[in-house]
C-alpha cells in the first residue's frame, strides 16, 4: 500500500470544490480519476466489481510525496513575551499516569529548545521516574510513579540561590493521603532558561516533530515566575493557571490567571473525564465541572492528520447524486477515497434516498478487530484471513483507532475522525466480520445495495449521516422512500429525530440492515468530521467507560445504547439487536401473517416459504448481526412479523444488554430469542417501515446476479412504497 | 479465555471437526465447541492466521505479533490451495500444542 489519502469533505454537491490530501511511499508519481462506485465486492461468486469512470480530468500524473501522520494528543500554549520575563520558575501539576514501563519517554510539560538545551521540561523516563530538566541541569526522583494513581508534581528554580527543586506527592487511592518525596540541589545562579518555544503539554518537540507523548490524565497546571516564589506551595501569583473544566466541550484550554495564556488541544485528548476531586456522587460533568478538571492524553490519539492538499477540483456540474470515489493509482497501487455527491438544496430530487451511514464508517475506521483481538477467530468460527491491507494496518498503527479498539493503556476510544486515510472505507475491501463468503463489512457491504439499485435502474439520491445530523428532517422531507445501509449502527439525536419525523410524516423507510440505531453518538459542534461515542452501561463493546464518564464531552448528552436513552431501535424501526455471530447466516421462514392479503404487495411473485437460504454474506440473508421484534422494548403493536430466521449456530450469542441474569442456553441453537425478524408496519400519515433486521440481507440481494427471492421482496417493497398511496 | 483441558476421550471430537469442516457444517456438538473455544483463543502473540495475496488463491500460514506496529510473520513455506486444508492444519497444530500429542487422523 504505497498510496494513502483523504479529502476535506465526505459529502459534496456539484460544482463544490474538494481538496485531496495524499501521502505516498516508494513511488514517484500517481494518477487520479473520479469514478462512480457501482458494486465494490470482488467475490467472484458475486455480481462482479463495477466502477464507472467519470469524464473529468483531475490533472496529474502527480508527483508522489510522503506526509507524516502526527499521532498523539497534546496541548499547546503559544509562546508569549510574558514567558520571557521569567527569572525564577515554579511549576505545579497533577499527574495520573495510565501507561508505565513504556518504551518511550513521556513528556508532561515542555518549553524546551532541543537544539541549544535552553528551557525546561518535566517528563517520565523509561524507568518510570519523574525528571525535571532546566537547561542542562536535571533532577530525578528515583521512586517510581504509581500506575493509575494521582501525583502532585512540583518543580522549580530560584535564580538568586541557584536552587532547583523537584517534589512528588504520591496519593493513595482515596486521593486524601499521600507520601511526599522531594529533592533539591544547587546549580548556577541566574541562568537564563527563556526561549521562543511554545509551551507544550503532554508532548515534546524535536526537529519540528512532536514526540514523547504522555499517556494519562493531567490537571491543574500552574506556572509561577514570581520574584518571591516558594518551593513549598505557597505561591499565589501565577503566570499561568489552567482550569481544564472550563470550555470542556471544546479544544480550548483556559488560563484563569488573568494573563489570557489560553491554549489549544490537538488530536482530541479525552475531556469530561474524572479528575482528582471526583467522587462517586458525581455523574455528570455539567453539574459538577470542578470534578472533571482533567484531560486524558494518549500517545495514540489521532483526529487530524493535517496533511497538505495535493490537488483540488470541482465536482462536475451535471453529475448525478451517488457514491463516487477519487481513485489514486499507479501501475501497482491504488487507493480509493469515497465521497458522497448529494443533490443541491433546491434542485429537483429523486423519490428514493439512500442514507450512507458514514458515522458507522467512522466508528469502524481502521479497526483492528482482526489483528488485535484474539477472540475474533472465535466469533467468526473459522481462521482469520488477512491480506495486504490488514498487514499494512498492523505495521502502521499511526492511522488511528476505531471504537472497536482500545488505547495502548487499555482505555476506551472516545473519538473518531475522517481527517485521516481510512483503509476499510474503500471498495474491494475485505473485512474480518462479514461472514463466510465475501466477508465485506460496512461501506463495501453497502455497495451490495447500491449495486442492486443500479442493476434495476432505480433513480436515487445519496446523502451522508453528517447531512442528516446537520439538517434533520428537512433533508428527508422531499423523499418518498429512505433506504438505509446494511449496518447503520451509530446515530446522533438529530439523526434519530429526523428519521422518526420522516416516518411519521408519510415517509417510507426501508431498513435493510441489522444492529441499526444502536449506539448514541455526538458530533463535534464545530465539525461533523469528528464523532464521539462512549459505550456506557451495556452493549457489545471493547472496553467499559469509567464510572462518572458517561456524558459526552462534545454535547453533554448521556451516552450509551439508544435503548438506554429511551429510544430503542424497536420503537424506531420495529426490531432491535439480539445477537451476533460471524460464521454463517441463516434463512427466513415466512410467517402465517405474511400471507395476509393486505400486504400481498410484499410477497408478490414469491412462492417460497423459506427465503434467503443463499447469499454472499455467510450464505444466508439472516445473519452476522440480527434484530428481532420485541414489544416490551417498543416494537409497535401494529407491526407484522413477516418472517423469522431459525437455526443460527452457537457462535451467535445473546447481547450483554439482554443477558440480565446469565443462565445456560444463550447460544443460537437454544435461545428462542436469537432470530432475525422481518417486519412491516404503518406509521402516521400513510408512512410505513419495512425492516429486515439483518446485516447479511444485502449480501443476499446481490446473490445470483440479483435474481433471487430476497432481491424480489426488496423490489416489491420499494415499488410498493413508491406507488401505494394508502396501505390497506 | 478458555481453561478447558483436552481429554483422551475428546479424540472423537477431532473426527467430528474434520467431518464438519469438509462438509462445511458449522453446527458443532457442545463438546466440540468447547474444544474449539480453547483452540481458537489464547494470547495474540504468535496466534495463527492465514495470509492471502491479492488475486491469488493461495493461503499462507502466518502469525500475529504481540504488539501494534510489529510485522505479521508470514511463513511462505507453508501454503494451502484450499482454505479448509489450512483450517485442518491449524487445528492439528493447536491440538498438539495443547495435548503434547500429534493428531493422526
Amino acid at each position: 500500500m504505497n498510496i494513502l489519502g483523504y479529502t476535506n469533505k465526505f459529502s459534496l454537491v456539484s460544482e463544490e470544490e474538494v481538496e485531496v490530501k495524499v501521502s505516498c511511499s516508494n513511488i514517484k508519481t500517481y494518477k487520479a480519476n473520479l469514478v462512480k462506485i457501482i458494486q465494490g465486492d470482488i467475490n467472484e461468486k458475486g455480481p462482479g466489481y463495477k466502477e464507472n469512470k467519470v469524464n473529468i480530468n483531475l490533472g496529474g500524473p502527480y508527483k508522489a510525496r510522503s506526509q507524516t501522520i502526527p499521532m498523539g494528543s497534546y496541548g499547546l500554549v503559544k509562546n508569549n513575551k510574558i514567558f520571557n520575563k521569567a527569572e525564577n520558575i515554579f511549576i505545579s501539576i497533577m499527574v495520573f499516569p495510565t501507561l508505565l514501563k513504556n518504551k518511550n519517554i513521556q513528556t508532561i510539560i515542555s518549553k524546551f529548545c532541543e537544539s541549544n538545551n535552553i528551557g525546561y521540561k518535566i517528563f517520565i523516563d523509561k524507568n518510570d521516574n519523574i525528571n525535571f530538566l532546566i537547561n542542562k541541569s536535571k533532577l530525578i526522583i528515583s521512586k517510581n510513579l504509581n500506575l493509575k494513581k494521582w501525583h502532585l508534581i512540583t518543580a522549580g528554580y530560584n535564580h538568586n540561590t541557584g536552587n532547583i527543586f523537584l517534589s512528588i506527592n504520591y496519593y493513595n487511592e482515596d486521593n486524601l493521603h499521600f507520601t511526599k518525596t522531594k529533592i533539591q540541589k544547587k546549580i548556577q545562579k541566574k541562568i537564563d532558561f527563556n526561549n521562543n518555544k511554545d509551551l507544550l503539554i503532554s508532548t515534546n518537540k524535536h526537529n519540528q516533530i512532536n514526540d514523547n507523548f504522555y499517556n494519562g490524565k493531567l490537571e491543574s497546571l500552574k506556572i509561577s515566575i514570581d520574584k518571591n516564589i516558594s518551593f513549598f506551595g505557597n505561591n499565589n501569583k501565577f503566570l499561568l493557571e489552567f482550569d481544564f473544566s472550563k470550555h470542556l466541550y471544546s479544544d480550548k484550554i483556559i488560563d484563569i490567571s488573568g494573563n489570557k495564556l489560553h491554549g489549544k488541544l490537538f488530536n482530541h485528548p479525552a475531556r469530561a473525564v474524572t479528575g482528582f476531586k471526583w467522587n462517586e456522587s458525581s455523574r455528570d460533568w455539567k453539574s459538577t465541572p470542578e470534578m472533571y478538571s482533567s484531560i486524558y492524553f494518549h500517545e495514540d490519539d489521532l483526529t487530524d492528520c493535517k496533511w497538505d492538499t495535493d490537488f483540488k477540483f470541482k465536482i462536475p456540474k451535471n453529475i448525478i447524486s451517488g457514491i463516487y470515489a477519487i481513485k489514486l493509482h499507479n501501475k501497482k497501487d491504488e487507493f480509493y477515497i469515497p465521497i458522497c455527491i448529494k443533490p443541491k438544496t433546491n434542485s429537483k430530487k429523486n423519490k428514493i434516498l439512500f442514507l450512507l451511514p458514514t458515522s458507522s464508517y467512522l466508528a469502524y475506521a481502521n479497526n483492528r478487530i482482526g489483528i488485535d483481538i484474539s477472540e475474533t477467530e472465535l466469533v467468526c468460527g473459522r481462521l482469520l484471513e488477512l491480506n495486504d491491507q490488514d498487514k499494512f494496518l498492523q505495521e502502521n498503527p499511526n492511522l488511528g483507532l476505531s471504537f472497536y479498539d482500545t488505547h495502548k493503556d487499555g482505555s476506551p476510544v472516545f473519538y473518531s475522525s475522517k481527517r485521516r486515510p481510512i483503509i476499510n472505507f474503500q471498495p474491494k475491501h475485505i473485512g474480518a466480520l462479514g461472514g463466510e463468503g465475501s466477508n465485506v463489512w460496512q461501506f463495501n457491504a453497502d455497495t451490495h445495495i447500491l449495486g442492486w439499485l443500479n442493476h434495476f435502474n432505480y433513480d436515487y439520491d445519496v446523502i451522508c449521516d453528517s447531512d442528516l445530523h446537520k439538517l434533520g428532517f428537512k433533508i428527508l422531507k422531499n423523499y418518498d422512500v429512505l433506504i438505509t445501509g446494511t449496518h447503520p449502527e451509530y446515530y446522533s439525536s438529530n439523526m434519530i429525530e429526523g428519521i422518526e419525523k420522516f416516518k411519521n410524516n408519510g415517509g417510507r423507510l426501508m431498513y435493510l440492515g441489522g444492529n441499526g440505531f444502536y449506539w448514541r453518538i455526538s458530533y463535534d459542534k464545530k465539525s461533523t468530521d469528528i464523532i464521539e461515542c462512549r459505550k456506557t452501561e451495556g452493549g457489545i463493546r471493547a472496553a467499559d467507560t469509567h464510572p462518572g464518564e458517561n456524558y459526552s464531552s462534545l454535547t453533554g448528552e448521556y451516552t450509551g445504547l439508544w435503548r438506554r436513552n429511551n429510544f430503542s431501535p424497536n420503537k424506531l424501526v420495529g426490531v432491535g439487536m439480539v445477537a451476533q455471530g460471524f460464521d454463517i447466516s441463516s434463512s427466513y421462514l415466512r410467517s402465517e401473517q405474511s400471507y395476509d392479503k393486505k400486504i400481498n404487495f410484499i410477497f408478490k411473485g414469491i412462492k417460497d416459504k423459506v427465503i434467503g437460504n443463499f447469499g454472499l454474506s455467510g450464505g444466508g440473508a439472516a445473519g452476522l448481526e440480527i434484530d428481532s421484534y420485541n414489544k416490551e422494548l417498543g416494537s409497535p403493536e401494529n407491526a407484522i412479523v413477516l418472517a423469522s430466521s431459525k437455526n443460527h449456530t452457537d457462535i451467535y450469542l445473546m447481547t450483554p444488554e439482554d443477558l440480565l441474569d446469565p443462565a445456560p442456553g444463550i447460544g443460537g441453537t437454544e435461545a428462542d430469542t436469537i432470530k432475525s425478524d422481518i417486519v412491516f408496519f404503518q406509521t402516521k400519515n400513510n408512512g410505513a417501515v419495512f425492516s429486515v433486521g439483518s446485516v447479511a440481507w444485502g449480501g443476499s440481494m446481490a446473490w445470483n446476479k440479483y435474481k433471487n427471492n430476497i432481491s424480489k421482496i426488496t423490489a416489491n417493497v420499494l415499488n410498493g412504497f413508491l406507488k401505494i398511496k394508502k396501505f390497506k | 479465555m478458555s481453561k478447558y483441558k483436552i481429554k483422551k476421550n475428546d479424540l472423537i471430537h477431532a473426527f467430528e471437526f474434520k467431518k464438519n469442516l469438509y462438509e462445511r457444517n458449522y453446527y458443532h456438538s457442545p463438546s466440540l465447541q468447547r474444544i474449539l473455544n480453547l483452540l481458537r483463543t489464547g494470547p495474540i502473540k504468535d496466534k495463527e492466521v492465514l495470509f492471502k495475496d491479492a488475486n491469488k488463491k493461495i493461503w499462507y500460514l502466518a502469525s500475529l505479533p504481540a504488539n501494534r506496529g510489529q510485522k505479521l510473520k508470514i511463513n511462505h513455506k507453508i501454503s494451502f490451495k484450499n482454505i479448509l486444508d489450512a483450517e485442518w492444519y491449524v487445528f492439528k497444530k493447536r491440538w498438539k500444542k495443547h495435548t503434547g500429542k500429534a493428531l493422526i487422523i
